[in-house]
């Protein structure tokens, strides 16, 4: 399903839970409880414990569903926020231990004239156009081209310094694999693999780990290990009875703890139930505390710095290219946030040393204002508005 | 350490303006960590990279293996590896091909891909000109995107027609081809009585290939009496044609567009003889104009490389594939028996693009006055027969070339 007809099917469940008919009603609520639940719970996930979430959760899409009356169906955005309204209220109520009823003023929607950009964010941004969006414009790729003609032009750079082919055999590939394309010209090539955007680009892909690669990384596992030998692994150490049949020189105990930690995301808190051990949670931290030591980002930092040194042709200031006025930091915030939903603390763990090097320093209050505050957010609306009215 | 105070400063001062409120950043945060967004594809298998590597995959799939190689450093590793062993084995015959692919190692995986994707562009092979004719340049040039296996076979198939074209300029000398006056281009349909036609093409700096035709009259003067004909414009080698585009005559003439023609053929800017095209009207049937199907031959020296100009051979039969054979019967005359009586005939069959699969060597002392059937094992390919010469390749080569050379 794209990403309008997901809105209008949206549209349409909310005209039913607004209708009169109750049993109607109900079952439309039921079918779209399961985002609205996976919504609160991103809500509030970095502010409340995993049975505090439950609950208010709970509480939350019952209220909703006692106070629909109240909501008038202006579409997917204000359902969202009136959800979130409704959250907060019983977020209030949970940390006062009080359970009151909601104010009349609050549940009455909000109209900040955010809604339609938001709308706009949420029917596009399922496919990839999202994150490409955000390659465009925090990475400064090319936007008069296509993903394609873009991926295309990284690959060529990435194969150029990356893996030292000649510029002749990168044009007779590029020929090649499109044999009804016209040649791609000498020029053509210095131009692609010249261009700034192009080499803030291949300095992301090295300082950019999704959770596959930094745990593959962490327990020496082939680098191009997919979440499918990720979770084989893991079913593997669950059914080890030896402590010391890990990965990579760890226990089968300390594998499986970096498994849930940094493939699967858990806190130590949570992970304390899953491990079938009596293992305390300052054991597991001591884990942890090991493991970003071993961290790649300031190694791979150095690499770029390197590789960046050695390119003769570059006139561009590093803090442009690669520095806080670059947008790479936001990018790879962005995509650790949006893509990985990663707590503020593991991203800045992902970022700090390596920016040190620029050097850039990316503290944890820095990190709140991109995000909660909103500069990241803002920074791709205004994007997102121009490149949609054009 | 530094900190980048100045710079955040202007980039908050720079970005504060209308921004969204404290709520909707609250509510679209939410959401989007919300959303389970489209995986990135995995790293490339090695089927898909040979696939890739032979411009077989259509525009959806060509991306995704090029966004799997920007993604996985590993997949990127093998391509190199892939495509060394891609190009040795495409100068093995096929038979030794279908040996190599019971290897279970790199080699093996790709000789199994490589020999699927050939059988099945020669099971098109067949239909190539019909598409041609049915759809032209510009449509078929858009349906490439799409990736169908009788789309990409009919573009290689088209692209070694080209080939043969270069090799036809370069047996009379570039400047003699494309120069002087032109003849008349060759006409099949009825024409009204005194009526004449002249073609002019050329191809533009930009690749372009632009041929105009015009009209008229016993008196030379424009005439519109073809007006709302229906022309077909193919290219002519060797009696040999290949469909290109339909156009309408309007008033007094008819025009052909063909972007990028040019430049995909690998002809140079200027002008081309209206020699080298044929015109059908209306939908005639398509010419059939020589009684054996003549193939040019490059002459290659002991390194590979081409020297002097091509040889025509002739194919006394279509070639086809019974059995899981390849049969082809061959004429050679006295003159290139003599000339060429320390080298071999070596056959390549068309697969994508500019790829192709040797088929096999024959010395050419084995050759007497009489033609020769040829045959090679193939197996695992469909029976089929293509009623065409250029689904092959064909090179004179030294007897005693290295194998590395070939």
């Amino acid at each position: 399903m794209d990403g309008d007809e997901e809105k209008e099917r949206f549209k349409g469940e909310l005209k039913l839970f607004c209708g009169a008919d109750e049993k109607l009603a109900r079952a439309a609520f039921d079918r779209f409880s399961h985002p609205s639940r996976r919504y609160l719970y991103a809500l509030l996930r970095d502010k409340f414990s995993r049975d505090d979430q439950e609950e208010i959760v709970q509480i939350t899409l019952v209220k909703a569903w006692k106070h629909r009356n109240a909501f008038t169906n202006h579409g997917r955005a204000a359902w969202f926020g009136w959800l979130a309204k409704i959250a907060r209220h019983t977020c209030i109520d949970r940390i006062r231990g009080t359970r009151t009823e909601i104010p009349i003023d609050l549940l009455t929607e909000r109209d900040d004239g955010d809604l339609p950009f938001i709308e706009l964010v949420m029917t596009n941004a399922l496919g990839r156009e999202y994150f490409y969006l955000a390659d465009v414009d925090l990475l400064g790729l090319d936007a008069t081209l296509t993903p394609s003609e873009q991926d295309r032009r990284l690959l060529a750079a990435q194969y150029f310094y990356l893996h030292d082919w000649s510029a002749e055999e990168l044009l007779e590939h590029l020929s090649e694999t499109r044999p009804d394309s016209p040649p791609v010209s000498h020029a053509q090539l210095c131009s692609w693999l010249e261009a700034p955007g192009t080499l803030r680009y291949l300095a992301y892909q090295e300082l950019y780990f999704s959770p596959e690669r930094l745990t593959a990384y962490l327990l020496r596992m082939a680098t191009d290990s997919t979440a499918g030998d990720l979770e084989r692994a893991l079913t593997t150490m669950r059914a080890a009875r030896t402590v010391s049949s890990g990965l990579g020189g760890w226990t089968c105990l300390e594998t499986q703890a970096i498994l849930w930690r940094y493939y699967r995301g858990l806190t130590a808190d949570e992970m304390a139930r899953h491990i079938d051990s009596d293992t305390n949670i300052n054991e597991l931290e001591s884990i942890f505390e090991r493991c970003g030591r071993m961290f790649p980002f300031t190694e791979q930092m150095e690499k770029v710095c390197r590789w960046l040194d050695n390119l003769d042709f570059l006139k561009m200031e590093r803090p442009k290219l690669i520095g806080g006025e670059s947008g790479l930091w936001y990018r790879l915030v962005f995509e650790y946030r949006y893509r990985h939903s990663l707590p503020l603390k593991d991203i800045h763990q992902r970022v700090y040393s390596a920016a040190s090097l620029v050097p850039y320093e990316i503290t944890l209050d820095m990190l709140n204002t991109w995000l909660s505050g909103g500069r990241l957010l803002n920074r791709l609306r205004r994007y997102y508005e121009k490149r949609h009215s054009e | 350490m530094k900190k980048d105070t100045v710079s955040e400063t202007e980039v908050e001062a720079k970005e504060e303006a209308q921004p969204l409120s404290q709520d909707s950043v609250e509510l679209l945060d939410a959401w989007l960590r919300s959303q389970e967004f489209a995986a990135e594809p995995d790293a490339p298998n090695v089927a898909a990279l040979v696939a890739y590597l032979s411009g077989a995959l259509s525009a959806d799939a060509l991306h995704n293996v090029e966004r799997g190689l920007v993604l996985h450093p590993s997949a990127r590793t093998q391509l190199r590896p892939t495509r060394e062993a891609l190009r040795a084995l495409r100068t093995l015959p096929w038979s030794e091909v279908a040996q190599v692919r019971q290897a279970e190692d790199l080699t093996g995986q790709v000789a199994r891909a490589w020999l699927a994707l050939a059988a099945g562009s020669v099971a098109a092979a067949p239909s190539a000109q019909r598409q041609w004719q049915a759809e032209g340049w510009n449509a078929i040039r858009e349906k490439m995107a799409a990736g169908a296996i009788e789309t990409k076979a009919a573009w290689a198939n088209f692209l070694s027609f080209g080939s043969q074209l270069r090799a036809a300029f370069q047996r009379v000398g570039p400047a003699v081809a494309r120069s002087g006056r032109d003849a008349p281009p060759l006409l099949w349909g009825d024409l009204p009585p005194d009526i004449h036609l002249s073609l002019s093409a050329e191809v533009s700096a930009e690749g372009t290939l632009q041929a105009t035709l015009y009209i008229q009259d016993s008196w030379e003067s424009p005439s519109s009496h073809l007006a709302g004909t229906q022309i077909h414009l193919q290219f002519l080698v060797n009696g040999q044609t290949w469909p290109l585009a339909d156009a309408e005559v309007v008033e007094d003439r008819a025009v052909w567009t063909l972007p990028a023609m040019g430049t995909v053929l690998g002809l140079a800017a200027g002008s081309l003889p209206a020699a080298y095209f044929c015109l059908v009207l209306n939908g005639a049937p398509p010419p059939l104009l020589a009684g054996s199907l003549p193939l040019l031959a490059e002459v290659q020296d002991a390194e590979g490389k081409p020297t002097g100009p091509p040889v025509l051979l002739e194919l006394r039969s279509e070639p086809r594939w019974a059995e899981e054979k390849f049969h082809l019967e061959i004429a050679l005359s006295g003159p290139v028996r003599i000339a060429y009586q320390a080298c071999q005939l070596r056959l390549e069959v068309v697969v994508f693009g500019n790829f192709r699969q040797c088929l096999g060597c024959w010395p050419i002392r084995d050759w007497s006055d009489s033609p020769r059937l040829l045959t090679a094992d193939c197996p695992d390919i469909r029976d089929t027969a293509v009623p065409y010469a250029s689904v092959l390749y064909a090179a004179l080569q030294p007897l005693s070339l290295p194998r590395e050379v070939i």
